[in-house]
């Protein structure tokens, strides 16, 4: 029987791989509430194979594979997680990447949506860069190296997030509610 | 800003400059209350983030990190670095020992004879094979049964277990669950008519690879069974069989363009009983079924 080595050495990273995997498939449209989040993730992790750290070496190169086991089960579990995006736009024949933006903007000026909601809403683009650095803590080297974009990409990307989100999460103005309640007039022009 | 500036701005928030780099940043944050302002907001939602998420991570699930041993070897298996193609050495190290002898084989043989004229046996041998694909080309389509089996399994032991909730959509109707999935799954759905031996408890979303599918719950005795459905390539319509999938039985059959997969805690005959019952309904089913004009 072939079976991959228990992750003794490393089940610490692989919790915060479950977390963040758990966090980065919920969309709010397939995978809608935590147990069809955690079967999805289940099957994606049965097709990775993240391989733990060899006991043997020495004491400094260890700490650093460990590093580079932990980038690398990251790296592997978002490819993975990517191609099942790809697949499922391409089942669907439509864009997978923005799907839920647009009504969590209609939410948002509505009243502000939930932190959670509001990372959902996010492109995976951006939502895989915010989750990787804050739920898994990884440096933003590592992230970069795990996602596979170098180190401006992952700061450009960390930026557009997070303004995202203040943008969700934030109360609606007094004239933002005044201009979502206006009926919105059509500029119509008369053509002689 | 400009990007170093961001790049720090981010380092910082994230916890990722050095102490001295740190202490930098920081002064230059008390010279500057824009960057100050902005350092503290996405703290501040750092910790949202995390405290949002924080529920998901303790609640965590079994993996199971064992390969199936039906697996086959090369196909899933992923090299120690990725990027790295796997060496002669692992590829050696094959967990099938009559793999290596096989290719050693081949390769003795290809060399070997690589300008010789072919042995008559082996020509026969070839005429057969040519025979063969002719005779067999599969005219009809290939039926993922066992892939349909897995799939129904694992929801099943994702969805049916104790603190979940097995449905998305709680209805006894198959019209509903019929009008909600197919909304849902931005494709058609029929659902059969629900035989009178089970009764329907609602719908959901499942994963399946590469696309979602369809999941019902059914009570058949006090006992839970669902059932997946997913559209197919256009296969025949096939009577219900059983076969075994991750370690359960499983009743797989195709209907009006779809393949279905019932699993669930019966014993295997009770399962096919169901099954037969779901892919040929009695009369009376049907005509209810009609008669609520789905």
């Amino acid at each position: 029987m072939s079976v991959v080595p228990p992750l003794s050495d490393s089940l610490a990273d692989l919790s915060d791989l479950r977390r963040f995997a758990l966090a980065l498939t919920r969309d709010d449209r397939f995978v809608l509430d935590h147990a069809a989040a955690t079967a999805l993730v289940e099957r994606l992790f049965r097709q990775a194979s993240f391989e733990a750290v060899d006991a043997t070496v020495g004491h400094d190169a260890r700490g650093h594979a460990r590093e580079d086991g932990r980038v690398r089960a990251f790296g592997q579990f978002v490819r993975l997680y990517r191609r099942h995006v790809r697949r499922l736009a391409f089942d669907e024949g439509e864009a997978g990447w923005d799907e839920s933006a647009e009504s969590a903007r209609g939410r948002a000026t509505a009243g502000g949506i939930g932190m959670a909601a509001a990372v959902r809403a996010l492109p995976l683009e951006l939502r895989e860069a915010l989750l990787i650095v804050v739920l898994a803590s990884l440096t933003h080297r590592e992230a970069a190296s795990a996602l596979d974009i170098s180190l401006a990409t992952l700061v450009g990307r960390l930026t557009k997030a997070r303004e995202r989100i203040s943008a969700l999460t934030r109360a609606p103005t007094a004239a933002e509610t005044a201009g979502a309640a206006a009926p919105s007039v059509p500029h119509l022009r008369v053509v002689k | 800003m400009e990007a170093w500036r961001l790049a720090d701005l981010h380092a910082y928030v994230d916890e990722c400059l050095e102490p001295d780099e740190r202490l930098a940043f920081e002064k230059r944050m008390a010279e500057d209350p824009a960057l100050a302002r902005r350092a503290t907001m996405w703290r501040a939602q750092n910790s949202a983030i995390r405290s949002a998420f924080d529920g998901e991570g303790p609640r965590a699930f079994s993996i199971s990190i064992v390969r199936h041993q039906n697996e086959v070897p090369g196909k899933g298996r992923r090299p120690a670095s990725v990027g790295d193609r796997p060496g002669r050495e692992q590829l050696s190290r094959s967990s099938l020992p009559g793999l290596d002898d096989a290719s050693r084989i081949a390769a003795k043989v290809g060399a070997a004879g690589a300008f010789r004229p072919l042995p008559s046996w082996r020509l026969g041998l070839a005429t057969v094979f040519v025979f063969l694909v002719c005779v067999w080309s599969p005219a009809a389509p290939v039926i993922p049964a066992k892939g349909l089996g897995d799939a129904a399994v694992a929801a099943f032991r994702a969805f049916v277990r104790p603190g979940v909730a097995p449905v998305e959509f709680a209805t006894g109707d198959s019209g509903e669950s019929q009008e909600w999935l197919t909304t849902r799954l931005l494709h058609p759905v029929y659902l059969p008519a629900t035989p009178s031996a089970v009764s329907l408890l609602g719908a959901r979303i499942a994963p399946y690879p590469g696309a979602p599918a369809a999941f019902l719950i059914y009570n058949s005795q006090e006992k839970l069974v669902g059932l997946l459905v997913r559209p197919l390539d256009a296969p025949t319509t096939r009577a219900p069989e059983l076969l075994a999938a991750d370690g359960r039985s499983a009743a797989v059959w195709t209907w009006r363009g779809q393949g279905f997969a019932l699993v669930g805690d019966l014993d295997a005959p009770s399962l096919l009983k169901i099954a037969n019952d779901l892919f040929d309904p009695p009369a009376e089913a049907v005509q209810t079924m009609l008669e609520r004009g789905s």
